[in-house]
């Protein structure tokens, strides 16, 4: 435990020295920021753009305008940037060799993939609150008396998801030792996805839908059950991937 | 032209985090010589030119080794 917890300090200084954990926050904030505003000035915009005489009727922007532009934003720029960041995790102390130190002071290699796998889901968390915070802040003032239902849910699907991908930039990080062969195995992973979206029996139970599509939970077209089993599905992946990391990384010769 | 200046409240925290953003990039660029690759006129034009993206591939793939 301690040396997890001693593990789990070094990445954070890690984070703050090299620049990551400040660039995350920025782009977040920013996206946070983001969406509200658009969903609520873009109209207005490009009616001002239009040339004089022209008339059209723009729809009155509403709340879930905002959190439309919430999960566009973060599902494509927010997690891409997300995973452009850590795909770096595990190739570059492999390649610089500064884990032999560690290892040969007697570190268990279960320990350094799992205060790894922490450090990068508690940034991401971290990272994802603040967006969601100020979006929702914002919501809040730009459209005081509307609700949104299952907001809670459908905030966590976008999360989940997060972790997922995540876990399995661990595990091509782990097979393939460099940073473009992680975001392979994520990019992969998502084609795959993708792929079964397209056959009818697998389209519910895939687990991108959880960033494609759980924004209809918020607008009332599907229900919670509906994502139960891409829940379930995506955790159990997870836990695949990262105990599949563990097992690879502990056979592996550095 | 009008629109953006009513607007100017409400855009100003986006501006300020582009800002940060491309001027702590552009300072590390100048304060470090070492690039992965690339060399010191390509990566300030980089930060400065391209929004969000440009001091984010600075940070994590352009940066060298102190």
């Amino acid at each position: 435990m301690n040396a997890y917890l001693a593990f789990l300090k070094k990445e954070f200084y890690d984070y703050l020295r090299s620049y990551k954990l400040f660039v995350l926050m920025m782009v977040f904030l920013a996206l946070g920021f983001l969406n509200p505003i658009s969903a609520r000035y873009l109209p207005e915009v490009a009616a001002s753009l239009l040339p004089d005489g022209i008339q059209i009727q723009l729809p009155q922007p509403e709340v879930m305008d905002s959190w439309a532009q919430f999960y566009k934003n973060i599902s494509q720029i927010g997690i891409i940037i997300l995973l452009i960041v850590f795909s770096t995790m595990i190739s570059n102390e492999l390649q610089k060799g500064t884990l032999i130190h560690l290892l040969t002071k007697g570190l268990s290699r279960t320990t350094i993939l799992l205060a790894k796998y922490s450090s990068a889901l508690l940034v991401w968390t971290c990272c994802y609150g603040i967006s969601f915070l100020v979006t929702y802040l914002y919501n809040f003032m730009f459209w005081p008396l509307t609700n949104v239902p299952h907001l809670l849910l459908g905030i966590f699907c976008i999360w989940l998801f997060g972790c997922l991908l995540l876990a399995l930039l661990l595990l091509g990080g782990v097979l393939t030792k460099t940073s473009i062969g992680s975001l392979l195995c994520t990019g992969g992973f998502f084609l795959i996805c993708m792929g079964m979206s397209l056959f009818p029996p697998l389209q519910e139970i895939q687990p991108a839908i959880l960033i494609t599509n759980s924004i209809s939970l918020l607008q009332g077209q599907s229900l919670p059950a509906d994502y139960l089993v891409p829940i379930l599905l995506a955790l159990l992946l997870i836990g695949i991937s990262l105990s599949s990391a563990v097992v690879i990384f502990r056979h592996q010769q550095l | 032209m009008q629109t953006l200046i009513d607007h100017l409240p409400l855009l100003l925290p986006l501006i300020i985090i582009e800002l940060t953003l491309a001027f702590s990039a552009l300072f590390h660029v100048l304060r470090h010589p070492h690039y992965r690759f690339g060399n010191r006129y390509i990566w300030i034009f980089v930060v400065l030119l391209l929004q969000f993206f440009g001091p984010i591939i600075y940070f994590v793939f352009g940066r060298g080794e102190e």
